[in-house]
């Protein structure tokens, strides 16, 4: 085999598998998306009917994608509050006033549920917000607070939010780690300097802090906000969008028109819609991974 | 250390003692809810159980958690090779092949990362039915190692970017050829950065649900995340069998934490924390 | 070296190629010894989603939705002696829960893996599957086996009959009567079970007044409140609307009975009379709170009875019809419910295998096994030995097969999108929605629907 040859080879064993299946089930599926969208069809009949983009009309129309996107930005929002702002502040106080063996202790510990599947933990809280069964309104019971007890998932008017901070619970302690990674390089001697000049701790943070860790800042907003808006299994797993509707996310929508309702374009056409949205906040995300410069270093070598 | 400075750092204790508790109370609720009897359950949440008798993690195990381990394991394990490994070559390629499409393929590659899986489900459930893999092993598995390629990518480049390119040399003037110096000099070299992206991808095929609920069906391919969620339509009113399940099913992940804190760490970080 | 590029190659080979192959992850090198296990367990698995039938032997794929543990082990028993009677053919049995049937079915319909027996509900859960194809016309089985189609219960194998063919067997059917723990309502004194709506009222308020829940309410899944509305909607709206509505020839859901019946239930919510935490309460913690003695009353399918008989004993418990409502412009003396039925798949390789087996369950042997084990109420004209059924259910057999009609499942008889609004309200009733405001949006999303159909 001529060193050519070989060379061609190896450039195909190589970069083959991972295009074509990055090709084929990454970016084709998305393609497919916009065309299954403009038909009417069912999951088990091969017929469709074109329809043209009238799925996209009721897109605007459908009260229902507007309480789903409702239902994601109030969990963005919520998101953005408690993960990024919250656990900022307290990866914050355990770098600076806390005992650094004790800090470490409890930074791995409120991790921990971060790494168990979505499904056991929403289940787990499906059980604890349970007014015959779960420790929820006990607590607020045995606390003297009885009169706020309540039937959390089962009242549409509490179910969203009940399910959002199961979610601030399960990755306030992620979000603390990361923030505590992008502190931990801010130079000490910087803080010095502030001290020096008699700022506050609260100034120190606000003007030093803050500034220096600006882009894991921005870094964990952005994958806070796309996390927001692919939620899924939490809600299937503990409603199933409802009650009534009422904790409907463009995700759990998809997947009941599709499956549910028997209309898969008009699921497709949702799936388009989520697409677009995460796509523009991926963009901006990948904007701060610094990609022009990386892919400038990677045209070098 | 001033007084101020120690109420201080007494108060941010307190803080996070009670933060603890927070996370941790409702995980040993579980482990320890999952020793009642139902009766027991309904009685009072505070309660312990009136005897450790592990009888409704015996029946969770056997009945529904056991099977399920051994197919979230072989996706899990499969998975993971394959993408570290796919995405190795592949960043290994991108850097040290002289190519003109080198940088279109970082691109491509890279971009994969802004796609997110859940918008595709519909089309990939439609491409499965079509070449009849839907509710196979190999067509779960294919969508699970796609869709963390991207990523894997870009960890195992960021990190093999910065090797030194003269050990390989040294190494093809060895006569190893190029396959030889991949396996046997860069792939051991990038042990930090493999065990970083493994452990990622591992996370995210071990805990997913949403491709598993709508690429298989049935008991035969079911993962973890799956079954736990039929117990509940199929243990009727047992909720101490279904927390016992609950359980089971996040001990796994969690002894995998403990043990591999670091690299579950890092690998959080390597998707934030750059540039 | 040589080995690692032979097989860093069949991994791209491999890789290109899996997704026609239907194989692969065989070129995997670190992973080596572990992965070729894996990978026979991988070609196993898609060996059987296509596999032809090898010589002889036929393997018939069966769904159905009766997972839990005593009518699982039913089926395994009844496979079990089915295949040990006909060699020759092998039953691969799949059960799905309530909820994940109604998905999973339509999912498999559309992949190469689809069953050759399915189950669904009445009603438009058997049109839909009609209209696409998906399901065999099995008039002629029928007809040359005049001795099967005879054995059924007339009612139930109408059921299965569109446009003048029969697309499946009955399997069981179920019907609805309100079952009470007889512990609570003495306690509550009350002597004499309802029959008014008026009645009912006022024991329920007998029964807060002790101390207990009147009735017990499970609507997490809301096909609950909706198995009332099936009931209430033939009681208050006349029939020929009911029959114009529903089939969506009048998409217009504008009769004020509709609206009355819904907010009868609202009322029995508002007035405390179901647990206040109907919404998250599962239907399953329903059952217990009545099994249990802590709720009155629940309003149950039938083939539950048994359920009630061995947590409460023979004298613990009684049942009655859901009260009349005085006035009201419907039918009264309507059961309530549906047949289970069973489809064979168009697509089935295996037609006359499938059949053989359905004539098996709905044989006398299967039927009054199931009557007797399950308590599910038989879909044949099969006798049964009172002695050997539960309590009470040969007398509702006897009852159901003189009602004057049947009300079948509402979230069954109606197009599905339809259905789901409605079920939507069946949850909202309980919260800021009333009656006329769930019509106003089942009413919406009917015309929509019916316009989207033309």
């Amino acid at each position: 085999m001529s060193a050519l040859k070989r060379n061609r080879m190896a450039v195909l064993v190589f970069l083959a598998p991972a295009v074509i299946l990055v090709g084929l089930l990454v970016f084709f599926p998305v393609l497919l998306n916009i065309y299954y969208s403009l038909f009417k069809w069912t999951a088990y009949s091969a017929d469709m009917k074109f329809v043209g983009l009238k799925y996209y009309q009721k897109l605007f129309s459908d009260p229902k994608i507007a309480l789903s996107i409702k239902n994601n930005v109030m969990y963005a929002v919520v998101s953005l509050i408690f993960q990024t702002g919250l656990g900022l502040i307290i990866a914050h106080l355990f770098v600076t006033f806390a005992n650094t063996k004790y800090a470490a202790i409890t930074r791995v510990v409120i991790f921990i549920p971060a790494v168990i599947s979505l499904t056991a933990i929403g289940l787990l809280w499906v059980i604890a917000y349970n007014p015959s069964l779960g420790f929820v309104n006990a607590i607020l019971e045995a606390a003297g607070l009885g009169r706020f007890a309540h039937d959390w998932l089962g009242d549409a008017n509490t179910a969203m939010m009940s399910i959002i901070m199961v979610s601030q619970w399960q990755y306030i302690g992620e979000m603390v780690m990361l923030y505590t990674v992008g502190l931990q390089a801010v130079p000490t001697d910087i803080y010095e300097a502030a001290t020096i000049d008699g700022a506050s701790n609260w100034q120190t943070f606000l003007h030093v802090t803050v500034p220096m860790i600006r882009s894991t800042i921005l870094m964990n907003m952005t994958i806070t906000i796309i996390g927001a808006f692919m939620v899924f299994d939490e809600v299937y797993v503990m409603t199933s969008g409802g009650p009534g509707g009422a904790t409907e996310t463009l995700a759990t929508l998809m997947y009941e028109t599709g499956f549910r309702k028997d209309n898969m374009g008009y699921a497709s056409a949702i799936g388009v819609l989520l697409f677009l949205i995460t796509f523009a906040f991926s963009f901006i995300q990948m904007r701060l991974y610094n990609v022009n410069e990386m892919m400038g270093r990677s045209k070098e070598s | 250390m001033s007084m101020a400075t120690r109420t201080k750092r007494g108060i941010i204790h307190l803080i996070m003692t009670a933060y603890m508790i927070i996370i941790v109370f409702p995980l040993l609720w579980m482990l320890i809810s999952g020793f009642k009897s139902n009766s027991e359950i309904f009685g009072s949440p505070w309660s312990f159980p009136s005897s450790l008798n592990p009888k409704n993690y015996i029946y969770a195990w056997q009945t529904y958690i056991q099977r399920a381990t051994l197919n979230s394991l072989f996706f899990t394990i499969l998975g993971t090779v394959l993408t570290v490994l796919i995405a190795g070559m592949a960043a290994y390629a991108v850097i040290r092949f002289r190519l003109k499409s080198s940088y279109i393929i970082f691109l491509f590659i890279l971009s994969g990362m802004m796609l997110a899986p859940q918008c595709s489900l519909i089309p990939i459930y439609k491409m499965l039915g079509i070449t009849h893999l839907y509710n196979t092993r190999i067509g779960l598995l294919l969508p699970y190692v796609a869709y963390r390629i991207p990523f894997s990518f870009f960890m195992m480049w960021s990190f093999m970017v910065t090797l030194p390119i003269e050990v390989e040399e040294a190494a093809t003037i060895d006569g190893c050829s190029v396959f030889g110096t991949f396996f046997r000099v860069v792939m051991p070299m990038c042990k930090p950065a493999i065990a970083t992206t493994a452990v990622m991808c591992a996370r995210f095929i071990w805990n997913d649900f949403a491709f598993a609920l709508v690429f298989t069906e049935g008991k035969a391919l079911q993962t973890v995340p799956l079954s736990i969620f039929s117990m509940r339509s199929t243990s009727q009113t047992d909720w101490g069998v279904l927390l016992g399940g609950l359980t089971l099913a996040a001990l796994p992940m969690v002894i995998m934490y403990i043990v591999l804190q670091k690299y579950f760490v890092s690998g959080a970080n390597s998707g934030a924390v750059k540039g | 070296m040589k080995k690692y590029r032979w097989l860093a190659l069949c991994l791209a080979v491999v890789m290109c190629f899996g997704m026609l192959a239907g194989c692969g992850g065989s070129g995997d090198a670190p992973a080596e010894t572990e992965a070729a296990g894996e990978t026979e367990a991988a070609a196993e698995g898609g060996d059987e989603a296509a596999a032809p039938a090898s010589g002889d032997q036929v393997t018939i794929k069966f769904v159905h939705k009766f997972p839990e543990e005593n009518r699982m082990k039913f089926f395994e028993e009844v496979v079990a002696n089915f295949e040990a009677a006909n060699p020759n053919i092998k039953i691969e049995m799949t059960a799905y829960g309530d909820e994940e049937i109604k998905d999973k079915t339509r999912v498999l319909l559309g992949s190469a893996d689809a069953p050759d027996i399915y189950f669904t509900w009445s009603g438009e859960r058997i049109t839909q599957y009609v209209d696409t194809g998906n399901t065999l016309d099995i008039s002629s089985y029928l007809e040359e086996d005049s001795a099967w189609k005879d054995s059924f219960n007339p009612v139930m194998l109408e059921a299965c009959n569109k446009n003048g063919s029969y697309w499946c067997v009955p399997w069981d059917y179920s019907s609805k009567e309100m079952v009470y723990n007889k512990a609570v309502f003495e306690a509550a004194g009350i002597t004499e079970v309802p029959t008014t709506w008026a009645q009912l009222l006022e024991d329920c308020e007998k029964i807060k007044a002790a101390g207990y829940v009147p009735i017990a309410m499970g609507n997490q899944y809301p096909w609950v409140v909706c198995h009332y509305l099936t009931s209430l909607n033939d009681k208050m709206v006349p029939k020929d609307v009911i029959a114009k509505n529903y089939s969506l020839e009048d998409p217009n859901f504008t009769d004020p009975g509709y609206a009355q019946a819904m907010d009868l239930v609202k009322e029995l919510y508002d007035k405390e009379y179901f647990n206040q935490d109907a919404n998250s309460a599962t239907w399953e913690m329903s059952q217990s709170m009545v099994q249990e003695g802590k709720a009155g009353m629940i309003y149950e399918e039938v083939q539950n009875l048994v359920n009630y008989n061995s947590a409460l004993g023979e004298e613990g418990w009684g049942y009655f019809d859901l009260p009349e409502v005085e006035g009201a412009a419907g039918e009264t003396g309507y059961i309530t419910g549906g047949p289970d039925v069973f489809m064979v798949n168009s697509a089935s390789a295996h037609p006359d295998e499938a059949i053989t087996f359905l004539k098996y369950i709905t044989s006398d042997e299967v039927q009054s096994k199931m009557a007797y084990e399950l308590g599910f109420l038989p879909a044949t004209k099969v006798e049964l030995d009172p002695a050997q059924c539960c309590p009470g259910i040969v007398d509702i057999i006897e009852k159901n097969l003189n009602a004057p009609g049947m009300s079948e499942w509402l979230d069954c008889v109606l197009n599905q999108t339809v259905s789901e609004t409605w079920l939507e309200g069946c949850q909202t009733i309980f919260a800021d929605d009333d009656g006329a405001a769930v019509m106003e949006k089942v009413t919406a999303t009917a015309v929509e629907v019916k316009e989207d159909m033309e």
